[in-house]
């Protein structure tokens, strides 16, 4: 991997460190970024005309686990049409929207995606989720495990002992190689085990003394304590439901006051099935003006949108009554699996249709918060994947947050009564190149708190993505087909240094890495913490305490990060 | 003498790793917490073991070194115009994943023994989905179990006590606060400790499975039996379903493996779901192997398919009763049977194992099996879970770490090694 | 029962008589299989003959030309485009996957999933049929003298729905889940059916002369399932409907003393059974709810 690169002469978007279409040239050695390189063995890639930036990072796609693996078995309809054939170097593969896992790694690449995270990951199948990220070619990953619902959080919460359940998240993330905390639908897994669910954040929870509110707010603090470099990711409550935008907003609020005036304390994730107004399913509308208007006045609050494609889909989530409800309103089939002291998991297969009033407000909404949330730094594009729409989508995002003319050519075809009832046909704003850059990589880069990915500086992991379009030439508004071929297809994509694809076909597999945080902490707070949770974990699992831990050589390219821990 | 804690047991689906094993000068004298099938597995694996690969040379089978067994099954696997890989019971996700490498280097099936076994229930969730959990959950909350068509017993004998009605929960502890039903052809030994026991009669539980499901929604029957049970008995259980706190159903061959075969499972299916909507309950598929769950995992994830996947036209295919290793056994199709971590001339249907006389066979095995003595090529291996390590599923998809706890007789390699060397010689 | 085989559009512009028939033989005995989903009457009208042998298809895992594997000779000409298919086709797959026009002609033993998706034209089969024979069919019509396999006229694992028009007609037995998730079109099987006819259907017709096995119309959501012949049981899903003295299908009437059950009510379900009441004497206790109506 010593292998030297010149890019040259591209317009270069590297919003991370201020760099907005300037012509530059861009230097790689051995997998980084340099200043420059010189000798007869660099490779020249003449970028003259085309669009240099960071790999794409994804903060949010599902694409590697228990709850995923059932989603693909779930689907073989899903992958008859939509096969990969094995090449020289390169394994076949299936799928659209639960693609197999050669093909996540070659599909993200020739987009320009470098590194994508698996947002949801239920512990006690963390080994499950390792092994797959270990079979995604090319694109560093990491992976959330789920916190929220778990006994032994839920038991230190209840007490206020968050010293103790920082000392046992710190634990955590180390034993599964996990990278930030993920809450879904607080309290309503734990109710779920009952089949039941909450329906507000102060809601009680079966059996335990606890809101959802104490859960959040708990995290938070908790996640303070131990500096991880990601805010709490959090899927709020009553997902899905008509006039759900207040709860989402009182989840954002609830955590206000802990902010400490210095990076965004709270993440709330898709929120397009959380920013619903209205009663019913009939009279359904975008409440997404008021959640935008909240994250706008809030810098506490960092969001990304989950954006509707029409198309097939999988919702597949760890909201086990969503899920199930999903289940009863459509009739489709369904796969449940809840998971012991923790946290639960439903599959259902979906389809967008434009002409359908409620599918139609779902894709307004989603375009009307990243329309509206006037911070690109904070508002992220993600489809979800794939519960909104599959990954390989993304281009067609892009158009229509560039273009008004590519909104409106799909608002021409969506059902048109959803249409008069929201806002989306009057808003104008089209983002720029820059933006996008920041949407799709700077921003989620930097709020992963990933300091080597989402940006071009000197000492950056060399992961790029040249795109074939001209910005100079081309007028973003009017020609959005081709960026949007642009993006779809990279012209290169480089890995850690490597090419991995030219022309938007991949020419070489290589491993990707798998990022986690270790939180370091008090060695007496973790060895007390460490020793009561051994001692009782038999009355809470079936299986052993050693058995739950994952062994760093069991990770293909562990990249640990360290964080001292406040605790 | 050493004492090893942790230990994954190599046997059933139930998977348990509490087990506590005793070695000294690398050979096992005792293991503690097994079961009798995991004990006696781990007792006697120095009984009729392979110790050296085989090549069949004029019609007989000779001993020979590993270069040249390899060389041999690289020769004939590379001649092959439809070689099948099957398989991937007893052996760890990381063998599993270089078959399939191969498989998919070549243009060959692979397919694991879930064909013959679960399969009907894979092809069951493709259609209907499956409510399911994992084992904690049953262990934690359920206060209504029901066996049907399984007999834990004697196949999974540590089920009920880690598992079922005699573990202790968090919020229902013991035998006494639950309530067990089995259904079954005739009275097992688990029907002996049940508090309902349902005969039904063979290959009638399509339609006593659909009768209960109408009882449960609030439907007329019209007529007083079904499958040789009574509707009142059916009632009985309709209610106690309805009523559970938190029901789970268990379920084995006795459904996926008579008449409706994946009728079956997905009455079972619907029947859950619809439970679904006045209460909580779940479904578990009592897996027969320690990691065919496994196989099952590392298929769908890296080809899109649990089983049944053909490779040969250069991307994944699937269709069970096409491309299934049974059926294209049955008909003649391939030219090449690979073995790992199964005994298909055991196993399947005489008809099927009398056509495997026209197939090369490469099998590679720990033991001296019936298909190692039909082979082309033998290759001895270690016993995956005590002499070998790698990671193997449980029947509910928890991941769990198998160990090395001795080392394999002298010159034996782990089918992981050999795998590697096969596939190294074929790229 | 004849079906109406109408000549498609297509033909009906050209001048008559000027389609070619073909003849197809394998050149020695397959041992592998042997997936031919290219081969289709409309291939021979839209390429040359030298050009057809060149297509790919697929022997086990290699790679071959038509021609390697098949001699083709023109034999005359018809008013449709004719393939004859001569000898053992059994290891051969999915010949007459989407083909919308033209006759193929089996003389022999056809492979599994002849008539994939098929839009129109004929199939005849004069020997026996793999399984999944018109597996998603969307039109025109298959006829097989001899007995099919299993999934007759059906779908795919996982798929919504199978086969949504057209006609099968088997003149011998076919094994278990005819008509498998079907929503429209016709199947006809003169002999006995194995278990589950018209499993997981939401609308056409299946009709069977012979007798079935367990499960006809489970998780049915509508349809019809027409049985003249021997039903051990009928599922307890199904309500007794009434008792009719004919039933339809497509232009014939048949008739007799018919027991109606309407289901499957597990599903919501609105398909009908129409059991021939002579051949199944052991369900005529049914009779009595009639009275107690």
């Amino acid at each position: 991997m010593s292998g030297k690169i010149l890019i040259k002469n591209g317009f270069v978007f590297d919003p991370m460190n201020g760099v907005d279409g300037e012509v530059m040239d861009v230097a790689v050695e051995n997998g980084k970024i340099v200043e420059d390189v010189k000798g007869v063995d660099v490779k020249v890639i003449d970028a003259t005309g085309m669009v240099v930036m960071p790999g794409g990072v994804d903060v949010h796609s599902h694409i590697a686990g228990s709850k995923v693996n059932s989603g693909r078995a779930l689907r073989p309809e899903d992958h008859y049409k939509d096969y990969e054939p094995r090449k020289p170097g390169l394994r076949s593969g299936v799928g659209h929207t639960v693609p197999s896992t050669f093909v996540i790694g070659y599909r993200y690449a020739r987009m320009g995606y470098t590194t994508v995270v698996e947002p949801a990951t239920p512990m006690l199948k963390q080994r499950h989720t390792i092994e797959e990220l270990n079979d995604i070619p090319i694109i560093d990953k990491a992976s959330f495990p789920l916190v929220g619902d778990c006994w032994f959080v839920m038991e230190y919460l209840e007490k206020s002992m968050f010293k103790e359940c920082a000392a046992y998240l710190a634990w955590l993330l180390k034993a599964l190689k996990g990278y930030a905390l993920k809450v879904v639908n607080p309290g309503g897994l734990e109710s779920w085990g009952w089949g039941g669910n909450v329906r507000s954040i102060d809601d009680s929870i079966p059996n335990f003394n606890l809101t959802p509110r104490e859960i959040l707010r708990g995290l938070c603090k908790v996640n303070k304590m131990l500096n991880i470099p990601h805010p709490i990711h959090v899927h709020a409550n009553r997902l899905g439901q008509p006039g759900n935008y207040k709860t989402l907003i009182e989840t954002m609020d609830c955590v206000r006051d802990l902010y400490d005036g210095y990076k965004p304390i709270i993440y709330l994730t898709h929120c397009q099935f959380n920013s619903y107004a209205g009663e019913s399913w009939i009279d359904l509308t975008s409440g997404a003006p008021e959640v935008a208007d909240y994250v706008n006045k809030h810098p506490h609050v960092v969001i990304d949108v989950g954006q509707v494609i029409f198309s097939n889909a999988t919702t597949m989530t760890a909201d086990g009554p969503f899920q199930f409800q999903l289940h009863l309103l459509t009739d489709y089939k369904w796969v449940n699996a809840d998971v012991e002291c923790e946290t639960s998991a439903g599959i259902v297969p979906f389809r967008y249709r434009k002409r359908n009033y409620v599918h139609a407000i779902q894709w307004i909404t989603g375009l009307e918060l990243a329309l509206m949330v006037k911070d690109p730094w904070r508002v992220f594009l993600t489809t979800d994947h794939p519960n909104a729409g599959p990954f390989t989508e993304y281009p067609r995002v892009v158009g229509w947050l560039i273009s008004r003319k590519a909104r409106e050519a799909t608002m021409k075809k969506v059902n048109a009564r959803a249409l008069k009832r929201t806002m989306l046909d009057s808003i104008d704003r089209e983002y720029s190149l820059y933006e996008i850059a920041i949407v799709t990589r700077a921003g989620t880069a930097n709020v992963l708190g990933l300091k080597s990915k989402g940006h071009l500086g000197v000492g950056a992991d060399a992961d790029i993505a040249i795109y074939d379009f001209n910005p100079r030439v081309i007028d973003l508004s009017r020609d959005y087909k081709l960026v949007r071929k642009a993006f779809r297809r990279a012209k290169y994509t480089i890995k850690g240094g490597e090419i991995v694809c030219v022309n938007g076909e991949i020419v070489k597999s290589i491993e990707g890495s798998i990022f986690w945080v270790n939180p370091s902490i008090s060695h007496d707070l973790e060895d007390t913490v460490v020793s009561d949770i051994r001692g009782r974990f038999r009355d809470y699992y079936t299986i052993e305490f050693d058995s739950y831990v994952i062994d760093e050589d069991f990770l293909v390219n562990s990249r640990p990060m360290q964080v001292k821990g406040g605790v | 003498m050493n004492v090893i804690r942790n230990v994954l047991c190599p046997f059933c689906g139930c998977c348990c790793d509490d087990l506590e094993v005793e070695v000294d000068s690398n050979r096992i004298v005792n293991v503690r917490n097994a079961c009798a099938l995991g004990r006696g597995k781990f007792l006697s694996i120095g009984e009729h073991r392979l110790l050296k690969p085989l090549v069949r040379v004029n019609g007989e089978l000779v001993e020979t070194d590993l270069d040249k067994a390899i060389e041999k099954a690289v020769e004939i696997v590379k001649d092959s115009s439809y070689p099948v890989f099957y398989g991937f019971g007893c052996t760890s996700c990381e063998a599993i994943k270089l078959c399939l490498e191969m498989a998919d280097l070549l243009g060959g099936l692979a397919d694991n023994i879930s064909v013959v076994c679960h399969g009907p229930t894979i092809l069951g969730l493709q259609d209907m989905g499956i409510p399911s959990a994992t084992l904690g959950q049953v262990r934690h909350r359920a206060d209504l179990i029901i066996y049907w068509g399984c007999n834990p017993v004697e196949a999974h004998p540590r089920h009920m006590l880690r598992y079922g009605p005699l573990s202790n929960g968090r919020f229902v502890a013991g035998r006494k606060n639950r309530r067990m039903v089995v259904v079954d052809v005739r009275r097992t030994s688990t029907a002996a400790m049940a508090d309902v026991f349902i005969q039904v009669k063979p290959n009638s539980d399509f339609e006593v499975l659909t009768a209960l499901r109408a009882l449960v929604n609030d439907l007329d029957l019209e007529v007083e039996e079904v499958g040789g049970v009574p509707v009142g008995k059916l009632e009985e259980l309709a209610d106690m379903m309805v009523n559970a706190k938190f029901g789970a159903l268990f379920f084995g061959l006795g459904l996926t493996m008579s008449y409706g075969k994946e009728h079956n499972v997905e009455s079972a299916i619907a029947l859950v779901r619809d439970l679904n909507k006045k209460t909580k309950f779940i479904m578990i598929p009592m897996r027969g192997h320690f990691n065919v769950t496994g196989a099952n995992e590392v298929f769908t994830w890296q080809t899109g398919y649990p089983f049944c996947v053909d490779f040969s036209m250069g991307y994944p295919r699937y269709n069970p009763g096409e491309t299934s290793a049974i059926d294209v056994m049955a008909r003649g199709d391939c030219d090449l049977l690979f073995v790992v971590g199964a005994d298909p001339c055991s196993h399947l249907p005489r008809q099927i194992v009398e056509k495997l006389k026209n197939v090369k066979l490469i099998v590679l095995d720990p033991a001296v099996t019936p298909t190692v003595k039909m082979a082309d090529v033998a290759i001895p291996v270690a016993y995956v879970g005590i002499e070998a390590g790698g990671t193997a599923y449980r029947m509910d998809g928890v991941p769990l770490r198998l160990k090395k706890i001795i080392d394999p007789p002298p010159g034996v390699l782990s089918d992981v090694d050999v795998l590697n060397q096969i596939l190294r010689r074929l790229k | 029962m004849r079906i109406s085989s109408s000549i498609p559009a297509q033909c009906r512009l050209r001048e008559v008589f000027n389609l070619k028939v073909y003849q197809i033989t394998p050149i020695y005995e397959f041992k592998v299989p042997v997936v031919a989903d290219v081969i289709k009457p409309e291939l021979f009208e839209e390429k040359q003959l030298s050009e057809v042998l060149n297509v790919e298809v697929y022997e086990g895992n290699r790679r071959k030309r038509f021609g390697e594997l098949f001699k083709v000779r023109e034999v005359g000409e018809a008013e449709e485009t004719t393939l004859e298919l001569i000898g053992d086709f059994s290891k051969v797959r999915r010949v007459g996957r989407r083909m919308s026009r033209g006759v193929i002609r089996v003389k022999g033993v056809a492979g599994i999933g002849f008539g994939e998706a098929m839009k129109g034209g004929r199939i005849v089969v004069e020997g026996s049929a793999g399984s999944w024979l018109g597996v998603k069919m969307k039109g025109g019509s298959i006829e097989v003298y001899g007995d099919v396999g299993d999934f007759l006229g059906g779908a795919y694992r996982g798929e919504d729905v199978g086969m949504k028009g057209g006609s099968i007609v088997v003149h011998g037995r076919a094994g278990w889940n005819v008509g498998y998730k079907m929503k429209n079109g016709l199947i006809v099987v003169e002999g006995d059916v194995g278990g589950f006819p018209g499993v997981h259907m939401s609308g056409g017709t299946v009709y069977v002369k012979g007798g079935c096995g367990k499960g006809a119309g489970a998780f049915m959501k509508n349809g019809r399932i027409v049985l003249l012949g021997y039903v051990p049981s009928i599922l307890a899903s199904f309500s007794f409907e009434e008792i009719r003295p004919s039933v339809r299908v497509e232009s014939e009437r048949l008739k007799g003393r018919f027991y109606v059950f309407i289901g499957d009510l597990n599903e919501k379900g609105s398909g009908r059974l129409f059991v021939n009441a002579d051949a199944n004497k052991h369900l005529s206790f049914y009779e009595q709810l009639i009275e107690e109506l």
